[in-house]
């Protein structure tokens, strides 16, 4: 070994002590953020803040009000970039109450108009048990994935 | 640090040879980033911090590096503030990571960053690279920013919408409506192209009058 290899062993060992420390520092932080995102998500899908609800299974649950229903997770892994999470919310005749996309990395500007902050594409669901939706020209993979993961949600509920 | 030195730094970077207009580099995070005020803000302080940075460092260390290993560890201060940002980023500005996560890490890839380390940073003392790495995030950022307004007005009809997600709650009425709707057209990725060449021209134009 010849000083031209460790200086370069010793700079990438004090680079990855750094962000190894400033993960550990920040883990903690981002995991909670994480996951109020996803429960103020939840609370959206519903359509309803005062709503209780109640855990009937892993990250499924029933909603406690008048149009009833459940509220569960979905994941895709047919998205363009890593898994897609969504909550769908039904109601008791199995019809769609809500869905939100809770965590993506789509494409920025081109497939994240599934974030219902970005658009309000994934309304287009409210209402409806049946299959047939236009898929986005230019992100055809993004909405296909979320189409297949609601109608993939619906009918293992309805079972 | 002699005042000439950092006086041609700062017209080179803003105008002369801006990154994004003259030296047309780091287009794809320009062209995806551009929709809106706030995400182009977000993505613009980002680069501007991380080129200043690994600025800093590879300029402190190029006395340290053998020539023969220089890029790969440019490269990896560069990886290094990139990751400590998207860190950081979904620590303290979930909201906006949730918006802009991807390009946060492909900062790596804007050939500004390893363009400014490689012709400047490696072969001049700190504070000067320090100057040049500001003063061409400074002429990223305020294309990103000329970018993301025209696109936004055009494009939504809106201005400053969404800056909540960086400024916090204080900004949560911060939203102007000029229209009710806007061209589809300029919020699509050819509205980029449209901007960023019209933009070009105009520059050229002032240019070549001045």
């Amino acid at each position: 070994m010849n000083y031209r290899s460790w200086s370069f062993i010793i700079l990438a060992l004090l680079c990855g002590i750094l962000i190894s420390s400033l993960y550990g520092l920040t883990r903690e932080q981002i995991r909670t953020n994480s996951e109020d995102y996803a429960n103020r998500q939840l609370l959206e899908v519903i359509g309803s803040t005062t709503a209780g609800l109640e855990l009937i299974g892993a990250n499924r649950y029933r909603i406690l009000d008048e149009d009833g229903g459940l509220v569960f997770q979905v994941q895709s892994n047919e998205g363009y970039n890593g898994l897609i999470s969504l909550w769908i919310a039904i109601d008791d005749s199995g019809n769609i109450r809500g869905v939100r996309v809770y965590n993506h990395q789509e494409t920025p500007g081109i497939g994240d108009f599934i974030d219902r902050s970005v658009s309000d594409w994934i309304d287009r669901f409210v209402g409806r048990a049946d299959q047939g939706h236009d898929h986005v020209s230019g992100a055809t993979i993004t909405s296909r994935a979320v189409i297949n993961a609601v109608y993939q949600g619906l009918e293992e509920s309805g079972q | 640090m002699n005042s000439l030195v950092t006086d041609g730094l700062w017209r080179e970077g803003l105008w002369h040879n801006n990154p994004s207009l003259v030296q047309m580099l780091g287009l794809c995070p320009l062209l995806a980033v551009s929709g809106s005020l706030v995400t182009s803000l977000g993505l613009g302080i980002t680069t501007l911090l991380v080129l200043t940075a690994s600025n800093v460092v590879i300029s402190l260390l190029r006395n340290v590096t053998a020539r023969e290993t220089r890029l790969p560890s440019q490269i990896l201060v560069i990886a290094v503030f990139v990751t400590a940002a998207d860190i950081i980023l979904q620590a303290w500005f979930f909201e906006l990571h949730q918006r802009i996560g991807l390009f946060i890490a492909l900062i790596v890839t804007n050939c500004t960053l390893l363009g400014r380390a490689e012709v400047y940073a490696s072969r001049n003392p700190v504070l000067v690279s320090a100057v040049d790495g500001f003063m061409m995030g400074m002429g990223f950022l305020w294309v990103l920013l000329a970018m993301g307004a025209v696109r936004e007005i055009l494009g939504h009809g809106t201005l400053f919408h969404n800056m909540h997600l960086l400024l916090g709650p204080m900004a949560e009425n911060s939203t102007i409506e000029i229209a009710d709707s806007g061209f589809l057209l300029m919020v699509l990725p050819p509205g980029a192209f449209l901007t960023l060449g019209c933009l070009i021209a105009l520059k050229n134009l002032i240019t070549r009058d001045v």
